[in-house]
């Protein structure tokens, strides 16, 4: 995994980024659940698209690949959703 | 016959959870609890999870003696944080209002008896209208409402949080305010709602008939329990109307409480199986352009980190 991630740098960087800012906007726009909700699906959306570009530029993606971040992504934009109704 | 059944069955479990987690040619040398069809399962398990904790509403035997928000929320902290943050803005402090009080009493077990959650009611009545039944005459007048909190200082940073709810604390046009503490069943879980009334009195009469309700330093010190007629604690406040009845039965959890630990199973076992794929992966050393178990571990690491720290609580 260390091997990859040094191979991946960016990409990570990206994810990463994207991670820390959904958490503090996640707990700074409390208790406004409709804005957390908000945020949980745009979230949702953005790993979907971080792990299909990262796949495109590694020239791997594939329909399984896309299933398999569908399939992710759909889990933790459910798992958020629900817990803010 | 029979002894070739039993030898069968330990083989056939273990066959099968190796081919759940363990990554090998059979499965593609991917988990098969990864596999995208398999988190589709998932999926359907936590909104199978969900619904059931939902569903429980419809069991009140079931729901009201295990599932339910316990709080340690008083009126009399409700007034004094309120206060303390109008005095940080350099704001004069709010006076208790009997007939206010009697008003958010009213509201309070207006939204249990018609099991609504909202400034208006089902049939229309706003918030001004238990107002006007409880005799305050007003200039201006403000109501917020809240319900699942676990203490009064998580209650205040939410409403302070809301800009119109701070709007309606730090407000300079109200002098005087209500509040009712009430525990009761609300849309099928036990739970405790505070309902804040604010007002500005018009007419002299009603001055004096809020003065003479004054909260004073020592009134406010005289904390009577009493019993309703209905048999249920009461607790008064001297001069003011508060009035939490204790919950029927002292709950275990709440309903967030159980639905995180729904969701954190899943993803407990989803964890799990990533890292011990991603071991197995290192170990064979086998080729993988990009490895998507990181990425999904980060991502999972961070809703688990918003259920753990995720706090109930609802404003209106």
């Amino acid at each position: 995994m260390k091997f990859n991630f040094n191979h991946h740098k960016l990409a990570y960087a990206v994810l990463l980024i994207g991670i820390g800012i959904f958490l503090f906007y996640f707990f700074a726009v409390w208790p406004n659940r409709v804005a957390q909700r908000l945020s949980s699906l745009i979230f949702a959306v953005f790993y979907f698209l971080w792990g299909i570009t990262t796949h495109i530029k590694t020239s791997r993606l594939n329909s399984k690949v896309i299933t398999e971040y569908f399939a992710v992504s759909l889990l933790i934009g459910l798992l958020l959703f629900l817990i803010t109704i | 016959m029979p002894r070739r059944r039993k030898r069968h069955q330990p083989a056939k479990l273990g066959s099968t959870l190796t081919h759940l987690f363990r990554p090998s040619k059979r499965n593609y040398y991917r988990s098969k609890l990864l596999h995208p069809e398999s988190i589709l399962y998932f999926c359907l398990i936590v909104l199978a999870s969900f619904s059931i904790v939902r569903a429980l509403r419809f069991f009140p035997s079931l729901s009201s003696s295990i599932l339910g928000y316990a709080s340690n929320i008083t009126a009399e902290d409700v007034l004094i944080q309120t206060n303390q943050q109008r005095v940080n803005q350099g704001l004069s402090e709010l006076k208790i209002n009997e007939k206010l009080s009697q008003a958010a009493l009213a509201k309070g077990q207006d939204m249990f008896t018609d099991q609504y959650w909202s400034h208006t009611s089902p049939d229309g009545m706003e918030p001004w209208s238990f107002i006007k039944e409880s005799g305050y005459v007003y200039k201006a007048a403000g109501e917020n409402l809240a319900r699942d909190f676990m203490d009064t200082t998580e209650m205040m940073e939410a409403w302070m949080k809301s800009p119109t709810h701070r709007a309606n604390i730090v407000n300079n046009k109200f002098e005087e305010i209500g509040i009712a503490v009430i525990n009761g069943n609300l849309q099928g879980f036990e739970t405790t709602l505070v309902v804040q009334m604010f007002g500005s009195p018009t007419t002299v009469a009603n001055n004096k008939a809020g003065q003479q309700q004054l909260l004073t330093d020592s009134a406010r010190q005289e904390v009577a329990s009493v019993k309703s007629a209905t048999d249920q604690e009461t607790q008064v406040l001297a001069g003011s109307v508060l009035l939490p009845n204790p919950l029927d039965n002292p709950v275990l959890l709440t309903p967030l409480h159980l639905t995180k630990a729904f969701f954190l199973a899943v993803i407990i076992l989803i964890t799990a199986t990533l890292i011990y794929d991603s071991f197995i992966v290192r170990n064979r050393q086998i080729v993988m352009a990009f490895n998507k178990n990181l990425g999904h571990l980060l991502v999972l690491g961070a809703v688990t980190f918003i259920l753990i720290f995720f706090r109930s609580g609802l404003i209106q």
